[in-house]
């Protein structure tokens, strides 16, 4: 078996787009936008209580279940009345962390997450992580239209997806 | 990365430029909260 060198439109997961097309589209985007906010905006831990309270015009209950279907479709993931992930984003540690300009440091679920946040935001970030070889620490830019010069050489593993899996980064 | 993979030959995926590796991000998070005010 030889290593395999794959472009984007090679390694595009369809099932994971069209969970994401589909809530995109649906009633739960301003949910999950919302969370997504709380995520950029502060790197405090996202309540459920407080995604019911930012929609006082929804029933409670109706938040829990659109909430629910974030996290039955690995959107989010919620546990103990908080909001642990929302892809990108992570509120545990995790080997990947993009620095938000004026924000600070948040942690980021795999590298493919962490190269997502410039364009989702349409900012540049910074982005940290460690070779999963030889730990060597790597540190990259990128702004919302593609990465910066720094990352010349750097290659990222993309594994079969599986829950809790991490993509890693290799710099050479 | 060969000799990562060398070393985690059993692993299922593929390597990839970070160049490719930002069009998938884009992909799945391009523009979800670009200008909108938090």
């Amino acid at each position: 078996m030889t290593l395999q060198i794959k472009t984007a439109l090679e390694l595009v997961d369809p099932e994971l787009e069209a969970r994401w097309t589909t809530r995109r589209a649906a009633r739960e985007t301003e949910i999950l936008q919302a969370i997504l906010r709380a995520f950029v905006e502060r790197p405090d831990q996202v309540l459920v209580d407080e995604i019911i309270r930012a929609f006082p015009e929804r029933a409670p209950d109706d938040v829990r279940a659109a909430l629910t279907r974030l996290d039955d479709d690995d959107l989010i993931q919620t546990r103990g009345g908080r909001v642990d992930l929302a892809y990108p984003f992570s509120a545990t540690p995790t080997p990947f962390v993009v620095h938000l300009s004026g924000r600070g440091d948040r942690y980021v679920c795999c590298a493919i997450d962490a190269l997502g946040v410039a364009p989702m935001l349409g900012e540049s970030v910074r982005i940290r992580s460690r070779c999963h070889h030889c730990g060597e620490p790597i540190e990259l830019s990128a702004d919302p239209f593609g990465p910066g010069p720094d990352t010349e050489g750097v290659m990222v593993w993309a594994g079969k997806r599986c829950e809790g899996e991490q993509r890693a980064w290799t710099s050479t | 990365m060969r000799a990562w993979w060398e070393a985690n030959p059993t692993l299922e995926g593929a390597g990839t430029p970070v160049s490719e590796a930002f069009k998938l991000g884009e992909r799945v998070f391009g523009g979800l909260l670009r200008g909108q005010e938090p």
